[in-house]
């Protein structure tokens, strides 16, 4: 008997020891999203200037970087003149879409004219792009290769530093 | 109107619109919300919640299952999603547990209790069996002990236990937005992208580093790989030289050195600074051999780095910034000052001869131990314009950080008619109109008569 109960405590010392050696190596800061490595969920929107619908499969054979934002969220605000910017140099050999994420049209369309906009806005009625994205909070940015797979995903705003990371992951990983 | 919806809604699944929302209800409480996190999706009062409750009440319509709904949402979200944990994998052990730990405990208590009542009290004695379950346990409890403290002390900080444990690239992101212009937070970041290859932002690091500090030996020594890769192999060792004039027992830049000599094929070299730097860290041999064996395969692979020939293949790399002048020194403090360290210094350039009006150039130090060194010019211009040549220099120890108010007792010194360019001032903070100041390279300094206002 007096083994039974060492084996069996000595079995759940191993469980536990595992346990901890599988959880203590890993970082609880990254959040990894499902869907890296995996096709992007498609999308069909209306555009936020005329309407006109803007799909990813239009975007296909260059890389996409996807952000999601709204002109009331001051880091979005902080990191659209960086992706003004890079848009300005970069398109069309990388494709932007900016898809508004729970805010006014009259609001984001103001936002934009003021600041100017390099590269074309959605809307997401319902947040369905959102939620078939995963996304937690804003703004987020996927950055999506040219064959439709996502390689990478953002939380927060961007830096100029990451922005050159994840574009070069983009265009080089298919 | 939410019963109308569901009832367009349900069309095609044929299931009445009582049946479809109180499957989205039911589905909707397994379901994590992403925003407030405690809470399910049925619960939260969320807009993202509002959301994907509609999007369950849709799936539930066309007549997926609960399974099926809340494999939709993980695609997206990940297991995260879901408030209970699924049967599967690492998580079989977090739903068993619990009835393990009670079967066990319940056996052994009956155990106990089974032999208390055999034994009678007087000829209870403790059999050698039980000494060695207790020296067992005692050893197994220690070593879990012991393996936990030294699995949290390798995750650093001591915050393992929290889950805060940020890696090594979000310390220094996170340094680098609480102190933007902290040169050694930047070089430690050029080190970590050479490390992982990434010479862009690796030349982009060093380069902020050498226009504000143009013989920083680590920002020299990390630039030279960088511009081994671009084909500039004379440049990366001149580089490394300055390096090492500037600082010889840089182990950094030796490193370097010894792979830009064997890279361009030239093991002559390679090997002379591997004796070199033996000879004052006979420690380092066992770091650097290997790594030489490793260059000199891969030239044997791939040939030795091609070298430009400093003409086209020079245009097409990033162009030099202008070098960045300064005005640097030390600064000292009057012992009876007691400036505290973390007090706020303010240095400021001004037109030679003006005591007041806007600074051209401002910088923001803060106090350590006395005497500090410190460097200022066009890099911390106010409007990003050139500097005269003739300029009055001011070190002011701020009594409450904001460089607006100017506080009457502040310590200051100031210089003025100092030459753009200079680099051995040496100015004493004092209180009162008294500011010493003196210039070892000679230059001809007025000592300020208001320096106190």
């Amino acid at each position: 008997m007096n083994r039974t109960v060492l084996g069996t405590g000595l079995l759940a010392v191993v469980v536990i020891v595992a346990l901890l050696a599988s959880g203590l190596g890993r970082d609880p800061h990254r959040m990894t999203s499902p869907l890296v490595g995996r096709a992007a969920p498609p999308f069909k929107l209306p555009s936020l200037e005329d309407g006109r619908e803007v799909t990813l499969d239009s975007l296909r054979d260059r890389p996409v970087v996807l952000n999601f934002w709204a002109s009331w969220c001051a880091e979005c605000r902080g990191e659209h003149e960086l992706l003004n910017r890079a848009a300005g140099m970069l398109e069309p050999s990388v494709r932007f879409v900016g898809v508004v994420h729970r805010d006014r049209p009259e609001s984001a369309l103001a936002f934009l004219e003021a600041h100017g906009a390099a590269y074309p806005f959605v809307l997401d009625p319902g947040d369905r792009t959102a939620i078939a994205y995963g996304i937690y909070g804003i703004p987020e940015t996927f950055f999506i290769d040219r064959n439709g797979t996502v390689v990478a995903k953002h939380i927060g705003p961007l830096d100029a530093r990451s922005l050159a990371v994840y574009l070069r992951k983009a265009a080089g990983s298919s | 109107m939410t019963t109308l919806l569901c009832l367009l809604l349900a069309g095609n699944a044929g299931l009445p619109a009582a049946d479809i929302e109180r499957r989205t209800q039911e589905i909707a409480a397994l379901l994590r919300c992403p925003v407030c996190q405690g809470a399910s999706v049925a619960d939260s009062p969320s807009a993202m919640a509002v959301g994907m409750k509609a999007e369950v009440r849709d799936l539930v319509a066309k007549g997926q299952d609960e399974e099926q709904i809340l494999r939709h949402f993980e695609a997206s979200y990940g297991e995260f999603v879901r408030l209970r944990p699924p049967l599967r994998g690492i998580n079989w052990a977090v739903w068993l547990a619990p009835v393990l730990a009670l079967l066990v405990g319940g056996l052994v208590v009956v155990r106990v209790y089974r032999r208390a009542c055999a034994v009678p009290t007087t000829t209870r004695v403790r059999p050698p069996g039980r000494l060695l379950w207790g020296v067992l346990t005692t050893f197994t409890v220690a070593g879990l002990f012991l393996f936990v403290s030294i699995s949290t002390e390798r995750r650093g900080a001591g915050r393992a236990l929290t889950g805060e444990v940020p890696s090594r690239r979000a310390v220094l992101d996170d340094a680098l937005r609480r102190d933007p212009n902290n040169l050694e937070t930047h070089l430690d970041l050029a080190q970590l992208h050479l490390g992982r290859d990434e010479l862009m932002e690796a030349y982009a690091e060093t380069e902020f580093v050498l226009a504000r500090s143009p013989r920083n030996p680590r920002a020299l020594a990390y630039q030279a790989p960088v511009r081994l890769a671009m084909g500039q192999a004379q440049d990366a060792l001149k580089l490394l030289r300055q390096a090492l004039e500037q600082d010889p027992e840089l182990v950094d830049a030796w490193r370097h050195l010894m792979l830009v000599h064997a890279l361009i094929g030239d093991f002559d070299k390679a090997e002379q600074v591997v004796a070199e730097i033996t000879k004052f860290r006979p420690e380092q041999e066992k770091v650097f051999r290997p790594l030489l064996e490793k260059a000199r395969r891969r030239v044997a692979e791939h040939g030795p780095v091609p070298e430009s020939d400093g003409g086209a293949h020079r245009r097409r790399t990033p162009a030099p910034k202008p070098r960045v002048r300064t005005v640097a020194g030390v600064l000292d403090a009057d012992l009876s000052l007691h400036i505290a360290p973390g007090a706020t210094i303010f240095i400021t350039l001004r037109p030679a001869g003006q005591p007041s009006g806007p600074p051209l150039a401002a910088k923001r130090l803060t106090a350590a131990a006395f005497p500090m060194a410190f460097e200022i010019g066009s890099a911390d211009s106010m409007l990003g314009r050139d500097l005269p040549e003739r300029l009055r220099l001011e070190a002011r120890v701020d009594s409450d950080g904001d460089p607006i108010t100017r506080g009457a007792g502040d310590p200051t010194a100031t210089a003025d008619g100092v030459s753009l360019g200079a680099d051995g001032l040496r100015l004493t903070v004092q209180r009162g109109p008294r500011s010493v100041v003196a210039d070892d390279r000679g230059s001809k300094l007025s000592s300020n008569p208001d320096g106190g206002r």
